[in-house]
C-alpha cells in the first residue's frame, strides 16, 4: 500500500508538472479541447487512483474538476477565464494535498468552498447537476479510457522509477570502476603485459567509459522540467501584479544533471518574479515610453561546452544603477565616496548585496531586499556564476552559468612545490609563461603584482599561498601564469611552476579537516595513482585577498589591482640618496626598477639612464651613482618619463590630511603629515617641466613634417630631418605621405607643387630674404625654424 | 553480547578501537600532503581506487607529528561519509570483549581526555577505546 501511495505521489507531481504549462496556454484558448482533455484526464486518473487508495478528500476535488471539465469538453458550457481560475485553484489544492501526503502535514479543509465554486459553472440546480454528472461520469468512464489507453501506449516508452539513491551509488560505482580501471592500467604497464592482454584491457576500457557515459545521462534530464512550471509561475504573478506579460521560453531541451535541476529551481523562480515585479513597468508606463504594453521575459537555455547558460531577458526598464547607489549609501552598505569610485560594473554588482533593492514598495511578490544575494549564492553552491548585462530603460539581461555536472570536471594540473594540483579548468582564463614579452612581474613596495598586456592583477605563487617550499631543481626555470576568476572574486594570476596535463577529473570531497583550510575544492584521483588535491579558485582568490566582502573588494580591486584609481590620494614615503624621508604621490609612480651602474650615462650635462636603448632623465642623483645597484621610481605624467633615484622605499600612505604649503614650491608641493611626522612631499610637476620634448614617449601623437625638394647635397637629410627629430617631430620624405602630413618644409618653395598650401614652411639659404620671399626662413634660424613649425601645427590643430 | 576490539598502539600507548568502524588495516603507500592544512592532516594516500585521508593519531594525542615512513600501518575507517587512514604504531590483536567488561572512562590524561570515553579490560588490563570519530572531528580541532 506504501508503495502504491509513493506511487501516486510521484506520478501525480510529474503529472502536474507537465500540466502546469498546458493550463496557463488554456487561459488564453480556453476552448482548446486538446488542453481540455489534457486537465480532464489528470482529474480523472487522481480520481480513479484516489478512490483506490482511501484519499477522500482528493477524491471530492478530483470528481468535482472532472464533472466541470467533462461538461465543458462536450460544449455544454462554455469556458470562461473564472472557470480556468476554479479549475487552478482545484488542481492547486490538488497538488498541495499531495505533497502532504508525503510530508504527513496537514493542510487546511476549505475543500468544499472550493468544490462549489466549480460546481457553480455547471448550467443547471443541483438535481439535474446530480443526473448530469451521473450520466457524464458512466459515459465518460468508457471514453477515457480509451482515451488513457492510447495516452499510455503513446508516451510511455518504457520506463521505470529509479530511486535516486540507488543513481547516485550507481554513478559513485561507476567512478570506482573507472578508478579501478586507471589502477589496472597502471599494473599492466608496470609489470609489462602481452598482446592479448593489451587487447582484452583495450576493450574493457572502452566498455568502461560507455558504461560511465550512459550513467551520466541517467542522471540528465531535460531542463524543461524546470521551465515547465514558468508559465503558471508567470501567470500568478501577472495577476497578483495586474500587468501583463508574455513569457518566451527556448531550449527546453537541454539537458542537465538532476540534482542541477533542483538546485536552479529557486533562483530561476526568484530571477523570473523580480523581473516581472520590478522590471516589467505597468501598462501604462510601458505606452508613455512606447514600448509594447505587454511585457516580455525570455528565458532561454542553451549548452555551451561543459557549461550550461541559462539566460533570462526581460524588456522592462532594468536597474536603475544610481538609485541602487543612493539605497546603497542610505544603508550605509557603502560611502559616497567608495561609490564614485566604483566601476560601471562593480556598481551594478551591489544589487548582490545583502538587504538591497531598487524596488520603492515591498510587494508580497518581491522587494523585500532578500533575494539577488541569495540567489547568488545559490548559484555558487553549485559551482555556477551569474552575470547581469543592464540597459537602463530597455530591460535586464541574466546570464546563469553552471557546469554540466557536479561530480565529473575537466581540470588542469599544475606543479608547485614539486607537488601536483589540480584546478577546474572552467574558471582558467589564460595560461601564459612569465617569460613572455607581455608579462611583467611589478613591485609596489613589498606587493607583487601581474601585468599582463597592460591589464593588472593580483599575483600570487602558488608555494608562497600554500606555504610549501620552492622545489630546488625548478630554478631559474621559466615558470608559468595561470590566469583565474573565480566564481567569488576578482580575476588573478596564479604563478605555478608548471602546467603539467589536462584531464578529466572524478572529484569527490576531502574530508572536513581539508575542506576547512577554505583552499580546496576536493580530492582526486589521477590516473598516475597518486592522490590529488583539487585547488578552489575562490578559496584561492580569498587567500590572497582579493575577495573580502562585496564592497571591500571593489575597494581593493581599485587600490590594489587597478592602481590608477587609488593613486588619487596615495602616497609614497621613501628615502632619498642622501637619507632624507620624502614623499611623493603614487599616481605618478608606475613601478619600481632596479639598475645596474652601467646603465647610468651622462649625456649633455644631465644623467640619464638607458633602458631598452632609450635615454631618459634621472633625478635624485648628483652624479654617477657609487654603488653598484640604485634602485629607481618609474615617474609618469602618462606621456613622459623620468626615474627618481631612492635609496629604499619605506611605505604606502593615505593623503587624507590637510597638505600644507611648502616654502619651497618648485621642488615641493606640500608638506603631509605621515604617522605624525611632517614629510615634504615632493611635487611630480618640478620633474617633468624640465623633461624636453624628446623624452616624451614615441607611440604615437608625434607630429609628421614633409620634407620635399630635397636639394642635390643632401642638407634636408644630413641636418633638418634630425634637428625636427631631435625637437620631437616624425620626419618623411615620401611623397605619400604628404596628405598625411602636419606641417610640409620646402627649401626651394617656389618651385614645390605645395605652393600656397597653409601648411609650408619656407625656408631659405641666405641670410637675407630675397626679393619678394619675406615669409620665408633662414635655414639655420633654429629658433624662427622650430617656432614656424609649431606654430604651423598649432594652427592646424 | 560481545564487540570486537581492536588492539594497537598510538604514541606508545596500547589502545583499542572497536571493530564496527574498521574496514581494514593496511600498510600506506606514497603519501601526498596537503599544505596549510591542520597539522593533524598527514596527507592523502590512494587506496585502490579511493582516496584517504591520513590521520596523524601521534600528533593528536602528543602534539608531535610522527614522521611518515612508506610502509607504515593505518587503519582504514569510514567516518562521515569519508575514508580516513588512522596511522598506527603497530597492531597485536583482535578481541572480543563483552559489553559488561566497557566501562566508562573516568580521569584521563588531558591528552587522551577529548578521545577516549570508555576503557575496555583485557586480561585484567585496562585499554582506552578511542573514538575515531573524535580523532578526525573538526569541531574538536578548533576549540583545542
Amino acid at each position: 500500500m506504501d508503495d502504491l501511495r509513493e506511487d501516486f505521489i510521484a506520478e501525480t507531481r510529474e503529472t502536474l508538472e507537465i500540466l502546469a504549462g498546458q493550463l496557463v496556454q488554456w487561459e488564453k484558448t480556453p476552448d482548446d479541447l486538446g488542453l481540455i482533455d489534457s486537465a480532464f484526464r489528470f482529474v480523472h486518473t487522481v480520481k480513479g487512483s484516489c478512490g483506490f487508495l482511501d484519499l477522500p478528500r482528493l477524491l471530492r476535488l478530483s470528481h468535482a474538476a472532472e464533472d466541470v471539465l467533462s461538461h465543458a469538453r462536450d460544449g455544454r458550457i462554455s469556458v470562461c477565464p473564472e472557470l480556468v481560475s476554479a479549475t487552478l485553484a482545484v488542481i492547486d489544492r490538488i497538488a498541495a494535498l499531495t505533497d502532504a501526503l508525503e510530508t504527513g502535514e496537514s493542510v487546511f479543509d476549505d475543500d468544499p468552498g472550493l468544490i462549489a465554486a466549480m460546481l457553480a459553472f455547471l448550467p443547471t440546480e443541483q438535481a439535474v447537476e446530480e443526473e448530469a454528472s451521473a450520466v457524464g461520469s458512466d459515459y465518460l468512464n468508457e471514453e477515457v479510457a480509451s482515451i488513457v489507453d492510447d495516452h499510455t501506449s503513446r508516451s510511455k516508452s518504457r520506463t521505470v522509477r529509479v530511486s535516486l539513491n540507488l543513481l547516485d551509488k550507481l554513478m559513485n560505482g561507476v567512478s570506482d570502476l573507472v578508478l579501478a580501471r586507471n589502477e589496472v592500467s597502471r599494473q599492466l604497464r608496470r609489470y609489462g603485459a602481452s598482446t592479448e592482454i593489451d587487447h582484452a584491457f583495450g576493450r574493457l576500457s572502452t566498455t568502461v567509459a560507455e558504461m560511465r557515459d550512459a550513467i551520466g545521462m541517467m542522471r540528465m534530464q531535460h531542463i524543461d522540467r524546470l521551465f515547465s512550471s514558468l508559465p503558471r509561475l508567470l501567470r500568478d504573478i501577472c495577476i497578483d501584479l495586474d500587468k501583463q506579460i508574455e513569457l518566451t521560453v527556448e531550449g527546453s531541451e537541454v539537458e542537465v544533471d538532476r540534482e542541477m535541476v533542483e538546485a536552479l529551481r529557486d533562483p530561476l523562480t526568484h530571477i523570473l518574479r523580480n523581473s516581472a515585479d520590478h522590471g516589467i513597468e505597468s501598462a501604462e508606463e510601458r505606452r508613455s515610453v512606447g514600448k509594447d504594453p505587454v511585457g516580455h521575459i525570455q528565458v532561454v537555455a542553451r549548452q555551451s561546452g561543459n557549461q550550461i547558460l541559462v539566460e533570462i531577458s526581460d524588456d522592462g526598464r532594468g536597474i536603475d544603477v544610481e538609485k541602487l547607489g543612493q539605497k546603497a549609501i542610505a544603508r550605509k552598505l557603502l560611502t559616497i565616496g567608495q561609490w564614485q569610485k566604483m566601476s560601471e560594473r562593480a556598481k551594478l554588482d551591489t544589487i548582490f548585496a545583502p538587504g538591497l533593492s531598487t524596488a520603492d514598495a515591498v510587494t508580497a511578490i518581491s522587494g523585500r531586499g532578500v533575494g539577488m544575494d541569495v540567489v547568488r549564492n545559490n548559484m555558487h553552491a553549485i559551482g555556477g556564476t551569474i552575470d547581469l548585462e543592464n540597459h537602463d530603460g530597455h530591460g535586464l539581461k541574466i546570464t546563469l552559468r553552471l557546469p554540466l555536472t557536479l561530480s565529473i570536471i575537466a581540470g588542469l594540473s599544475l606543479r608547485a612545490g614539486g607537488q601536483i594540483f589540480g584546478i577546474s579548468r572552467s574558471s582558467v582564463v589564460e595560461i601564459i609563461s612569465v617569460a613572455n614579452r607581455n608579462v611583467e612581474i611589478e613591485h609596489i613596495g613589498d606587493m607583487p603584482i601581474a601585468k599582463v598586456r597592460g591589464e593588472r592583477l593580483a599575483y600570487a605563487k602558488l608555494e608562497a599561498l600554500l606555504e610549501v617550499e620552492e622545489a630546488a631543481c625548478s630554478q631559474g626555470m621559466a615558470r608559468t601564469l595561470v590566469i583565474i576568476r573565480p566564481a567569488v572574486g576578482a580575476t588573478f594570476a596564479l604563478d605555478v611552476e608548471a602546467v603539467v596535463d589536462n584531464e578529466e577529473l572524478v572529484v569527490k570531497p576531502g574530508a572536513p579537516l581539508v575542506m576547512a583550510t577554505g583552499l580546496y575544492a576536493g580530492t582526486t584521483l589521477p590516473d598516475n595513482g597518486r592522490p590529488m588535491l583539487l585547488l578552489d579558485a575562490s578559496g584561492l582568490a580569498a587567500a590572497i585577498g582579493v575577495e573580502e566582502d562585496l564592497f571591500e573588494r571593489d575597494t581593493k580591486r581599485h587600490d590594489a589591482v587597478h592602481l590608477e584609481k587609488r593613486q588619487i590620494d596615495s602616497g609614497l614615503l621613501f628615502e632619498t640618496m642622501d637619507g632624507k624621508i620624502r614623499a611623493i604621490r603614487l599616481a605618478s609612480v608606475e613601478r619600481m626598477e632596479d639598475f645596474e651602474r652601467a646603465a647610468f650615462h651622462e649625456v649633455g650635462g644631465r644623467l640619464c639612464v638607458s633602458v631598452n636603448g632609450t635615454l631618459f632623465d634621472v633625478r635624485g642623483l648628483d652624479g654617477l651613482p657609487e654603488q653598484s645597484h640604485v634602485k629607481l621610481l618609474r615617474l609618469t605624467d602618462g606621456s613622459s618619463i623620468v626615474f627618481l633615484a631612492v635609496a629604499d622605499v619605506i611605505d604606502i600612505f593615505a593623503i587624507d590630511g590637510e597638505v600644507a604649503p611648502s616654502l619651497n614650491p618648485e621642488i615641493y608641493e606640500g608638506i603631509v603629515h605621515v604617522d605624525g611626522r611632517p614629510i615634504e612631499l615632493l611635487s611630480s610637476f618640478s620633474f617633468f617641466e624640465l623633461t624636453s620634448d624628446a623624452m616624451r614617449s614615441h607611440a604615437s601623437g608625434r607630429p609628421l613634417c614633409f620634407i620635399s625638394a630635397e636639394t642635390e647635397d643632401g642638407w634636408e637629410q644630413r641636418v633638418l630631418a634630425p634637428l625636427l627629430k631631435a625637437s620631437g617631430y616624425d620626419v618623411t620624405f615620401d611623397e605619400q605621405h604628404r596628405a598625411t602630413a602636419s606641417v610640409m618644409l620646402s627649401l626651394d618653395a617656389n618651385a614645390d607643387a605645395s605652393n600656397g598650401d597653409c601648411r609650408l614652411v619656407k625656408l631659405r639659404d641666405s641670410l637675407r630674404p630675397a626679393e619678394g620671399g619675406h615669409d620665408s626662413i633662414y635655414r639655420y634660424d633654429r629658433a624662427a625654424l622650430l617656432s614656424a613649425v609649431s606654430s604651423k601645427i598649432a594652427g592646424g590643430a | 553480547m560481545s564487540k570486537l576490539f581492536l588492539i594497537a598502539e598510538i604514541a606508545d600507548t596500547s589502545i583499542a578501537i572497536c571493530s564496527e568502524v574498521i574496514e581494514s588495516v593496511v600498510t600506506v603507500g606514497d603519501v601526498v600532503e596537503v599544505p596549510r592544512c591542520d597539522p593533524v592532516i598527514a596527507g592523502l594516500f590512494a587506496l585502490r581506487s579511493r582516496v584517504l585521508t591520513l590521520i596523524d593519531c601521534q600528533y593528536r594525542v602528543t602534539g608531535q607529528r610522527k614522521t611518515v615512513h612508506q610502509k607504515g600501518l593505518a587503519v582504514v575507517a569510514s567516518i562521515g561519509g569519508h575514508n580516513f587512514g588512522l596511522m598506527v604504531d603497530r597492531v597485536s590483536d583482535v578481541v572480543s570483549v563483552a559489553e559488561e567488561a566497557i566501562i566508562p572512562a573516568t580521569k584521563l590524561d588531558r591528552k587522551w581526555r577529548e578521545l577516549v570515553k570508555e576503557l575496555i579490560e583485557i586480561e585484567g588490563k585496562l585499554h582506552m577505546v578511542v573514538d575515531p570519530e573524535r580523532l578526525v572531528a573538526i569541531e574538536a580541532r578548533l576549540a583545542a
